[in-house]
């Protein structure tokens, strides 16, 4: 093995120990290097609040979208995150940009969903319970954005 | 100490080891991600994309479409071993490239991390030269060298850095409280309650709040110790499996697959024993 193959093999090692740890340092994200803080906090209450996108049918009853083919190719928890962090203009933007993408899909047949006039986003707060039972029964439902329509 | 880290990282390997893991990985990596659609982020909002030190531009569809498919014919041909430094370069930058774009959008995937490493190890690497066509084409039968043992040494330490991060992390968010309280059987329920629901699966493990401590405390050990699995073979023995089975039960209990941390383990395989207790006439590389 020559010095020089020797020294990038030497050099890619330090470089992955090195962004590594300063990853770990900062518990910042640096891109390809990450703190892994996914499920770190601790959950202490006995409720949990979610965002929830539901469809406007043509009727103006309300469903829930709860199906990852909705949203491709935003995965559920991309969607969370997201709107968790986004003001109420940048969810509204976002909402638009799911609805169009989600009715040219079901046109295309790349989905089964509901035809839908438009989609509102809630942040759901539930007791959480042992069986789940009462996905159904939200504690609370807050409007947070619609679209097409008013921003709250 | 130097010594002891020029051994660790470059003692002799026969290549046919380094050569089996690239065939793995790069088979491995072309049936998880065949069907992925990268080209379908050309068109979503900017508003998704989350706060990196460097966001990529996203290209339009076509250019997006066409890098996916020529990564997975570089995958291809880098699992076969044909063109092999350059198969593993390209596979480098475009691999690099796609998970880039894939995690700017809604927050980091830290499934891919590792694989960005792992395969820019790979690029750099003699992977080629055993357990391919290029070596039948070139009838060359390289001897044992540390450039058959650096690259998986170094996959080896990525995969024990995230490990010791992800513990890290979650003794610095939440501390011992992590374990011992309630925590994760709230978290568990807490799926239940996302608008694509986990599987249900969650639901009977949060029926025993004890065995939610259990399985908290073996996950942060595990995590915290995963490391030393690069120091001992013991450890290693116990270590890595353990590791994919927390990583099942996260993919069955929570949710989220980290399949590509297992696809990674491959490192771990000792294939210097492996093949020295093979049939003799069996040769030894390709």
């Amino acid at each position: 093995m020559t010095r020089s193959r020797r020294l990038l093999a030497n050099l890619l090692v330090l470089g992955i120990v090195a962004g590594s740890a300063a990853a770990i340092a900062t518990g910042r994200e640096l891109w390809p290097f990450s703190p892994y803080p996914m499920f770190s906090g601790v959950h202490r209450e006995t409720t949990v609040a979610r965002h929830w996108i539901y469809g406007v049918l043509p009727d103006g009853r309300e469903v829930p979208l709860s199906d990852r083919r909705f949203f491709h190719p935003l995965r559920p928890a991309q969607l969370e995150a997201a709107f968790a962090r986004l003001g109420p203009a940048e969810r509204r933007e976002g909402l638009d940009d799911i609805l169009s993408r989600y009715e040219a899909r079901r046109a295309a047949g790349r989905h089964g969903g509901p035809r839908v006039t438009g989609l509102r986003l809630y942040r759901m707060t539930f007791e959480l319970e042992a069986d789940a039972g009462n996905r159904d029964r939200p504690l609370a439902r807050e409007l947070l954005a619609e679209a097409p329509g008013e921003t709250r | 100490m130097r010594a002891a880290c020029e051994r660790f990282l470059f003692a002799p390997a026969a290549p046919a080891g380094l050569g089996i893991t690239r065939a793995l990985l790069y088979g491995g990596l072309l049936a998880l991600y065949a069907r992925t659609g990268f080209a379908d982020y050309a068109d979503v909002s900017e508003v998704f994309r989350c706060e990196l030190w460097f966001r990529p531009p996203v290209a339009p569809e076509a250019w997006l479409v066409a890098a996916h498919r020529v990564w997975l014919v570089a995958l291809a041909l880098a699992c076969v071993g044909i063109f092999s430094r350059a198969a593993m370069a390209i596979s480098f930058a475009l691999g690099t490239y796609l998970f880039w774009i894939d995690g700017s959008f809604g927050r980091v995937h830290h499934n891919e991390l590792p694989v960005v490493l792992a395969l820019g190890v790979f690029a750099a690497s003699r992977a080629g030269d055993a357990f391919s066509l290029d070596a039948l084409r070139r009838r060359a039968r390289p001897e044992p060298s540390g450039e058959y043992r650096w690259p998986l040494r170094a996959v080896q330490i990525a995969l024990a850095l995230a490990f010791l991060a992800a513990g890290i992390a979650k003794l610095r968010n939440g501390g011992l409280e992590w374990i011992t309280t309630d925590n994760l059987r709230l978290q568990f329920l807490g799926r239940s309650y996302s608008l694509v629901p986990a599987s249900g699966r969650n639901l009977l493990v949060a029926r025993m709040p004890l065995l939610c401590n259990v399985l908290a405390a073996a996950t942060v050990a595990c995590e915290l110790l995963y490391g030393l699995s690069l120091v001992s073979a013991r450890a290693r023995m116990i270590l890595v499996p353990a590791s994919l089975a927390m990583i099942q039960g996260f993919a069955t209990f929570f949710g989220p697959r980290f399949t590509t941390f297992m696809l990674l383990s491959v490192v771990w395989l000792p294939w210097d024993r492996l093949l020295r207790h093979r049939p003799r006439g069996s040769g030894s590389s390709v």
